[in-house]
């Protein structure tokens, strides 16, 4: 959906926009092309009038602990940038490549800096990281090829996958009215909604200087994520079961700084898309 | 306990093979290429050839199984278009041989190498540091600690990861600084050295290596440690080698940018392993100086 959101409001733009992916998705005005990069021969090229290439395919589903997720983890994540860069034409000017906040780790220190040191605890924060690497070494193989890494914090709305506890705490407000949270009230969180992520990508792809950047929503605690979804419904009780937990949020200035850029839904009003949305699916 | 060592014929493995034998333990050693099958290492081994980017053989028996992984192809290369058939070499074989195994493998012995940190400004990389892999090669070898460590924490086996600095001795390719140094000395020719003043790297023998992969097989301890012998710089190895070959004449530094430095911090090995390099750079060479002569 990421994709799709940004294909679209780079036509209305005016750019001429491909997508590739291995699944068929109409996006008005983009020519959608379906192909399954790890399936490419070495010969494979972007289109030759090609001048940016965005690069979101890639997998965020945690990874089985078997070999077999944990190997298409790795060639979903790492081995599909390896040959997006490859199949850049000389004419490709631009290549930005979506990482995460998760390539900071569990011991970086909220809000993280994109140089706060990075060591990623996760295994989906470890293949995004070797992501990171492989654009790193394809800058310094052919320098005049603009890198832009954007770290997205945790992107939700219409389409995105129901991953993240936001979405967690909408199903039990739905079904019980109340919800109960593992955490205590005021662990920090950061969530971008999709139509600001699209926006970024977008001005990731149009102009913002080489280089990384964090793009995140500014961050907030679980007690004001709680009272937005509760502002969604007559009652809502809350109920925080305490305990410690390590902040998640970026430092989004350097972005900012750079392009602008500010998310423009807030978390009262994404989350309220969110809500009606899913209690439209459940009627 | 049977040991499997992949990448068997390569600098390190036609040197860990005997070196395995000799303590008593059954190998069954896998090499790409047949020609190099070495019968005369005795009845303790078994070669097979097996080239793991096409596929791991199963392992007959029943017996608990310890693997050591040096395959790997080796690259200098940052071309991007070159990472997927160097994870195909060494992360994924490695990481589905570990699977096949299932409860049989109790320990993994995984040779990566000092590229993972990238090129330092000064002293000496230690397992803390953050990582910045140098080219396709270090990647690899960073996603196969990944891959590894994943995988030993839901199968429960050891994984002794070691992170080893640039290996010289016998059957190590011609094309390494070290060997260019030993060709000019010997040879009577001027000994240049591409790099800065204080440029420097870390060297060890494959003597070193061997022992040090035997202390991880005998301890058996889950672990990243890197296996160097910290730095020196790049004129005095060069001066080294004039040293060896009987030269009294220093080398000359041409004082242009040749990458950068690399070393590594082996504090952690001595304490988990009891690890301590014992081969000088100046008994190396020596013993390098006749077969490079030899080929002259």
């Amino acid at each position: 959906m990421l994709g799709a959101a940004t294909a679209a409001r780079l036509v209305a733009a005016g750019h001429t926009v491909h997508g590739f992916d291995r699944i068929e998705h109409a996006v008005a005005g983009v020519t959608t092309h379906r192909v399954d990069l790890l399936g490419i021969s070495s010969a494979f090229r972007w289109p030759d009038d090609a001048e940016a290439v965005l690069h979101l395919a890639g997998t965020w589903q945690s990874p089985t602990s078997d070999p077999r997720g944990l190997t298409a983890h790795l060639r979903a994540n790492v081995e599909l940038v390896a040959r997006s860069l490859a199949a850049c034409a000389p004419s490709v000017r631009r290549f930005v490549y979506v990482s995460s906040m998760s390539v900071y780790g569990r011991d970086a220190v909220a809000p993280y800096c994109e140089d706060s040191p990075l060591r990623p605890d996760s295994f989906y924060g470890r293949t995004k990281w070797l992501g990171e690497q492989v654009c790193r070494m394809a800058q310094d193989l052919r320098p005049e090829l603009e890198v832009v890494i954007l770290r997205l914090a945790q992107v939700y709305g219409p389409g995105t996958p129901p991953r993240v506890v936001l979405y967690d705490f909408i199903a039990q407000a739905l079904a019980n009215q109340s919800i109960r949270a593992q955490c205590g009230p005021d662990l920090v969180r950061d969530h971008l909604y999709l139509t600001d992520a699209a926006e970024a990508l977008a001005l990731a792809i149009e102009r913002v200087p080489p280089g990384t950047y964090n793009v995140g929503g500014g961050g907030h605690t679980m007690a004001e994520l709680a009272a937005a979804i509760g502002s969604a419904f007559p009652i809502t009780t809350t109920i925080f079961a305490g305990g410690s937990g390590v902040a998640k949020m970026v430092d989004s200035s350097a972005f900012a700084a750079a392009t602008g850029f500010s998310p423009r839904t807030s978390l009262e009003h994404g989350v309220r898309v969110e809500v009606d949305r899913m209690a439209g699916e459940r009627r | 306990m049977r040991w499997i060592v992949t990448g068997a014929t390569g600098l390190i493995g036609r040197h860990l093979v005997p070196a395995i034998a000799a303590t008593g333990s059954r190998v069954t050693a896998w090499s790409r290429t047949a020609a190099d099958v070495r019968p005369g290492d005795g009845p303790l081994v078994d070669f097979r050839n097996v080239d793991l980017a096409l596929a791991a053989p199963p392992v007959d028996g029943e017996d608990d199984v310890g693997v050591v992984m040096l395959a790997a192809q080796i690259s200098g290369s940052k071309d991007p278009a070159d990472l997927p058939g160097l994870l195909e070499a060494d992360a994924l074989p490695h990481t589905a041989l570990a699977a096949s195994l299932g409860s049989r493998l109790k320990h993994v012995v995984y040779a990566s190498s000092c590229t993972v940190y990238g090129y330092i400004d000064h002293g000496a990389s230690r397992e803390a540091d953050p990582l910045r892999p140098l080219n396709a090669y270090a990647i690899e070898k960073a996603a196969a600690e990944f891959m590894l460590e994943g995988l030993a924490r839901t199968q429960g086996f050891g994984l002794s990861v070691l992170r080893i600095a640039q290996v010289y001795g016998p059957g190590a390719p011609d094309a390494g600084a070290l060997y260019g140094f030993l060709d000019a000395a010997v040879s009577g020719q001027p000994v240049v050295v591409n790099a800065g003043p204080g440029a420097f790297r870390d060297y060890i023998h494959v003597d070193d290596v061997v022992h040090a992969i035997s202390l991880a097989i005998d301890a058996r301890a889950s672990c990243t440690v890197n296996i160097g012998t910290g730095p020196i710089r790049i004129a005095d190895a060069a001066r080294v080698a004039l040293q060896v070959s009987g030269r009294s004449d220093d080398p000359q530094v041409l004082a242009r940018s040749s990458g950068g430095n690399m070393a590594l911090d082996w504090s952690l090995a001595h304490d988990r392993l009891g690890f301590e390099p014992t081969v000088s750079l100046e008994t190396g060479l020596a013993r390098e100086l006749a077969r490079v002569a030899q080929s002259m």
